[in-house]
């Protein structure tokens, strides 16, 4: 009974631990972002300022992968043409850090700040 | 090991992927909207936590590979193969570990094995996206990690109280 004690005290500890952790990590401030990246596999596929009011059709070798919108300071995937659909379900993003991932499909939508190089580019 | 031995095992084993494999479906068509992808509760892991505590950690290890690659090939694709793949080894060495080093409890060892699940599929999603701006997804997969590991843990020491060792 008393190693029991033991081992529950110290599960609720390490949940008690990892939830403050998430908690603080997930309420910390977030900056205004400034330029909207679409990548592909890695690779920048088109870039746009926060502020304007784009439908990008997102293509890879011809093929239609799916459709971003920007308007009104704010990102989110209209359409999608993967299994899932996680990346339209997600909704908007609006902060510096953000992002939207459609995984199958290799599709990362990112807001970044001005005039910042996201690793890899070209 | 004896012919009745090797037996039972084969049928015990085949049981809990089945179980495990029927978990995954279930949280394939549940799907989760939380806006954060890779956001699941992961009772799959009840299955393999459960084995390893009763079986050893082979057979877990087996019935986790097992079920990864099935649940992949029947409703996934290779995109889960991969995540999961990635998610599913990193968790188990360090469930593996905390088991042998009997510092926490089966629901510790779940929650610590869900988190670290989360984790490496964020690593992978970075190396593969070619960007470090997917761990702003972190923060979200560490609370839901930590969460539903508990549940799943709570689930699998229930269990393991009340289901005969000899079964």
């Amino acid at each position: 009974m008393k190693t029991e004690k033991k081992y529950l005290f110290r599960d609720v500890l390490l949940i008690t631990v990892l939830l403050a952790a998430g908690l603080t990590l997930l309420l910390l401030p977030k900056e205004a972002g400034a330029r909207v990246e679409v990548r592909i596999d890695g690779k920048l596929y088109c870039s746009y300022g926060l502020d304007a009011d784009k439908r990008i059709d997102i293509e890879k070798d011809g093929i239609f992968l799916g459709r971003a919108v920007i308007e009104q300071g704010k990102v989110y995937m209209e359409s999608a043409e993967c299994d899932g659909g996680d990346c339209v379900r997600q909704g908007c993003i609006s902060r510096k850090g953000q992002c939207i991932l459609c995984l199958p499909q290799g599709i990362g939508i990112y807001i970044v700040g001005q005039g910042e190089l996201d690793g890899v580019t070209g | 090991m004896s012919k009745k031995n090797s037996a039972s095992t084969v049928a015990r084993l085949s049981v809990l992927l089945c179980l495990a494999l029927i978990m995954s479906y279930v949280e394939h068509i549940a799907a989760f909207d939380v806006g954060v992808p890779g956001v699941k509760v992961g009772f799959a892991n009840i299955a393999v936590l459960f084995v390893l505590y009763r079986m050893g950690w082979k057979y877990a290890l087996g019935i986790n590979l097992c079920r990864v690659f099935l649940s992949a090939l029947l409703f996934g694709n290779i995109t889960s193969l991969i995540y999961g793949g990635c998610g599913a080894l990193c968790s188990f060495a360090l469930m593996y570990l905390l088991y042998g080093k009997n510092l926490f409890g089966v629901m510790g060892v779940s929650v610590a094995g869900a988190v670290c699940h989360n984790m490496a599929q964020l690593c992978a999603a970075a190396a593969l996206m070619g960007s470090a701006y997917v761990f702003s997804y972190a923060p979200v997969l560490l609370i839901a990690g930590t969460v539903f590991g508990a549940v799943t843990g709570l689930i699998c020491a229930v269990m393991l109280k009340k289901i005969p060792k000899n079964l």
